[in-house]
């Protein structure tokens, strides 16, 4: 899924802020040019939106779709690639993996970024005050188990607690590499350690408590996984944690966790959002719990509409070391993007994401800023290759070395996307700077003249019908790969069924996608996108990958790990799958009511330092 | 009467059957929901299997359409795949938002479009008349969604008179809440009701009964209420008829637009997540609606014109 806002900047917005994080704000007044901009750009918009609800298509499903108006991309559509972004900790380096039986250290080269989130409105929050939220979609169950999507990250976060702690930047409390210890987080295992490759030993808290009243404790951690793992509950989180065997309960503070295979990147795992530690009791009744939960976050639900609006409240009881500030938290379920913006641009919602073409007008409104952020999303073009003609690796190298990635993200991104060489962003495990596929059509011809390949080549680009900046996309890739001697022809798809022709392999030669990598770690990425058959791979094999991949899987060693992820960055720059294009960008919309808020780059919002006036 | 009732409601019963067929064939032409379901992480394929089967989505299609049908009867149309809960009580529980809106919207469209069509026949070929039919030809005009924004931009963004989305708390809440959405919804209507009402007046106005009440010497109010306009109302009252599927079913943009929590926008969703059961259930309804509407108008054809006989 990918979600990729690129604001227009205006070069002439005299309000420009630069804060002491580098953010980058803008303020400044509305004109009746901005209206009438406003005005014209919400009716063109909408007609886009209401013809894509009205024919079941597009706009309304993903969050992409709606927060950027791209949608292309994903391998996994709405949920998935969303999620893909939110669940662990950037830090499978830092995992407290060190104290294994295999002597991870940290790495020194190859971790990932610490990425700063940035804060919007710096200052001290003052109590009280209510906190309005504008989500897309509606969570559909409250259970943390059922649902999987960053448009649900959006609230849980601050309703349940999970075992390790990863704050805003994405700093993984884990006490390794100067690390903050866990104490200091908000999880709940107060310490860990690998007795050995396949058991981690856990400290829980004591003295915590669920908002319904029930004990946390061992039996807790216990049912949470259960459930998760009882396939009858098909639990769309269910498949992180599937080298879970079982956890067993030593005594009321301490877990063991026995696996079956061993698995290098579960700490991070374990503070993902699918880490989320629910009450014993309360879930029994399953039904009843995906309306009225309770968790052990610093705010409990109070009310939940469905397709309206999901209540959130200060728990008095919150056990962690700072109270939350702001009294009630409400998530306002608002499908349509120009409504949202409406409601954002009239004063009812505080926070809420944007998309590019909307930017514009919110950055004209004195009372609120624009904020972008990079995400851990990547997109760019899968090439297939088991079809003919890329099948050929002279073909799919000439398209990678045909694209002006410079001149797409200028003119279709505004700037606000960052160019990629690997299928991995800044934030990831694994990752290194390696340069985009330089943009040399000679290069390209050359190639294929020197591989016998006749031109012109025929292939076939697909792409969403509804993707209004992926067609813009396909256009100016056509019109490149022209130029080298290959006709793109480009097909447009059916967004429901996008994502299971990609993965049955049905789709052309050219197919956009996106994955931000679930565990910020290349193990997800390259796992589901490279290794053979894997879902989010139709067609590439290559047995030197999958090897790597099955020995990066079988060891805690992150240093060997990371060294194992630079040889298939290597091996898979070099065998040209497909082409990384660019990390994406969000936007944020946040009134100036909104204090001391902290965005973080994996759009899990944490509202426990946050305040408003008024 | 009471066998034409009975023969029209066999025929229902035999309109709904012929769209569960369609509607279940449709939408599993359209692909297979486990792969939606699944896109999370990476799914294998004994994964997509299981779930296939959990679904009994392995079986044959004559056989998954009988277990739809049987349970359908029951009104039992299985559990929504996305909210896990049945999905019948799932589409009952948006049907109060959404007739509340065609209801609110319809009653707009009968309070602007009857005066105004009467009154543009009257005054044919003057100011009025053409002050009318340049509204209603505006109002036929204006796409709702794009009326619906605009609408918000005046009275939400700028003047705050009304809330921007939601549904409101309160009666008064629901009220100004409804305004918007309803008028959105409503003008379309109102402009093709005042249209029709017209020409449908105009033709009444020269007929020979009511040139007889007028050389009875009777005055023109009493003409126009008790002669000519209860004549008039038979085809407007077969486009109230038609219309109703138009005001459930256009409700669906003016749902999405308006933040409206009904049928609409869940079964938008639930097309867009395959989720079969809500669709199935959601399009049963909807279309049992229409049938009775369609059926309770052609019997008041008879309570407005005494010389229609149902035999």
């Amino acid at each position: 899924m990918k979600r990729v806002p690129d604001a227009p900047r205006d070069p002439d917005s005299d309000g420009v802020i630069e804060t002491p994080e580098g953010m980058v704000v803008f303020g400044r007044q509305m004109n009746r040019r901005d209206l009438l901009r406003l005005g014209g750009g919400v009716a063109g918009f909408a007609a886009v939106q209401a013809l894509l609800a009205a024919c079941g298509g597009g706009g309304g499903t993903t969050p992409a779709a709606t927060t950027s108006g791209a949608a292309a991309t994903s391998g996994t559509s709405g949920a998935a690639a969303t999620s893909a972004t939110t669940g662990a900790a950037a830090t499978s380096a830092t995992t407290g993996q060190a104290a294994t039986p295999s002597g991870a250290a940290s790495p020194a080269a190859g971790a990932p970024q610490k990425a700063a989130a940035k804060l919007v409105n710096p200052g001290t929050p003052a109590s009280g005050g209510q906190l309005k939220v504008a989500i897309q979609f509606d969570p559909t169950s409250l259970d943390p188990i059922d649902t999987y999507t960053l448009n649900n990250g959006r609230w849980e976060t601050n309703v349940y607690s999970p075992l390790v702690w990863r704050d805003t930047n994405l700093v993984l409390f884990d006490g390794q590499n100067g690390n903050p210890p866990p104490s200091q987080g908000f999880g709940l295992a107060e310490s860990w350690k690998y007795l050995d490759d396949k058991t981690l030993e856990m400290t829980l808290r004591s003295g915590v408590t669920f908002h319904n009243g029930e004990p946390f404790d061992a039996n807790a951690v216990k049912s949470t996984f259960t459930r998760m793992l009882d396939p009858t509950n098909k639990s769309p989180q269910a498949f992180n944690y599937t080298s879970i065997d079982t956890v067993e309960v030593v005594d009321a503070q301490t877990i063991k966790i026995h696996f079956k295979e061993v698995d290098p990147v579960m700490i991070t795992k374990l503070a993902g959002y699918g880490g989320f530690i629910t009450p014993p009791k309360a879930t029994q009744d399953h039904t009843t719990f995906q309306t009225k939960p309770a968790g052990n976050g610093p705010y409990k639900v109070t009310e939940y509409v469905k397709d309206d609006h999901l209540t959130l409240a200060a728990w008095d009881g919150y056990w962690g070391p700072k109270k939350p500030s702001i009294s009630t938290i409400t998530y306002r379920i608002i499908p349509d993007d120009n409504t949202r913006l409406s409601e954002f641009m009239a004063g009812n919602v505080d926070v809420l994401t944007l998309n590019v073409s909307q930017a514009g007008a919110a950055q004209g409104n004195p009372n609120v800023k624009v904020v972008t952020i990079g995400v851990p999303t990547v997109s760019g073009l899968r090439l297939d290759t088991s079809k003919a003609p890329t099948d050929k690796k002279e073909v799919r190298q000439a398209i990678a070395h045909a694209i002006d990635l410079k001149t797409i993200i200028a003119t279709i991104f505004a700037g606000d996307a960052t160019a990629v060489g690997i299928w991995q962003s800044p934030f990831s495990f694994g990752f290194q700077d390696m340069p985009p596929y330089s943009y040399d059509p000679n290069m390209a011809t050359q190639i294929l003249k020197q591989a016998n390949i006749q031109t012109p080549i025929n292939v076939s680009y697909d792409v969403i019908g509804t993707d209004t900046q992926g067609k813009e996309m396909a256009s100016a890739v056509k019109d490149m790969l022209s130029k080298v001697g290959i006709n793109a022809s480009i097909n447009l798809r059916d967004q429901a069924t996008f994502y299971n022709d990609y993965a049955a392999g049905k789709l052309g030669n050219i197919v956009p996608f996106g994955w931000g990598g679930w565990t910020l770690d290349y193990d997800n990425t390259y796992y589901s996108m490279y290794y053979t058959k894997q879902s989010y791979n139709p067609s590439y094999s290559n047995p030197q990958v999958d090897k790597l991949l099955d020995q990066e899987r079988n060891t805690l060693d992150q240093n060997q790990r990371l060294q194992i992820g630079q040889q298939l960055n290597q091996l898979i720059y070099n065998d040209y799958p497909d082409v990384a294009l660019y990390q994406n960008t969000y936007l944020w919309g946040v009134s100036n009511r909104v204090v001391n808020f902290s965005i973080p780059p994996d759009e899990r919002l944490w509202w426990l330092d946050v305040g408003v006036k008024g | 009467m009471l066998t034409y009732v009975i023969r029209r409601l066999l025929y229902a019963i035999v309109v709904l059957f012929g769209v569960t067929l369609l509607v279940f064939i449709t939408l599993r032409l359209t692909g297979d929901p486990v792969q939606m379901l699944l896109q999370n992480g990476t799914p294998t394929k004994q994964d997509i299997d299981n779930l296939r089967h959990a679904m009994h989505l392995d079986q044959p299609l004559y056989l998954q359409y009988i277990s739809f049908i049987t349970g359908a009867v029951h009104g039992d149309f299985g559990n929504s795949l996305r909210y896990k809960d049945p999905a019948f009580q799932e589409v009952m529980s948006r049907m109060p938002a959404t007739l509340e809106l065609a209801v609110a919207s319809y009653l707009f469209a009968l309070v602007l479009a009857i005066p105004s069509g009467i009154l543009s026949a009257v005054k044919r070929g003057g100011a009025t008349d053409l002050f009318t039919r340049l509204i209603s030809l505006i109002g036929i005009s204006f796409p709702n969604f794009w009326l619906g924004l605009m609408l918000i931009l005046l009275f939400g963004v700028w003047l705050k008179w009304l809330p921007v989305s939601g549904r409101g708390e309160g009666f008064v809440g629901s009220v100004r809440s409804l305004v918007m959405p309803a008028v959105t919804l409503g003008l379309a209507y109102a402009a093709t009701l005042s249209r029709l009402l017209r020409s449908s007046m105009l033709e009444v106005l020269h007929a020979d009964f009511v040139r007889t009440a007028r050389a009875k010497g009777l005055r023109d109010t009493p003409i126009l209420v008790r002669h000519a306009l209860r004549n008039a109302l038979i085809p407007v009252v077969t486009l109230a008829g038609l219309q109703i599927g138009f005001l459930l079913g256009g409700a669906v943009i003016v749902e999405v637009v308006f933040s409206w929590p009904g049928v609409g926008r869940l079964v938008v969703d639930a097309i867009n997540n395959r989720d079969y059961p809500i669709v199935q259930a959601a399009v049963t309804l909807l279309a049992a609606i229409l049938i009775l509407a369609n059926l309770t108008v052609d019997l008041l054809y008879a309570v407005i014109d005494p010389r229609i006989h149902y035999s």
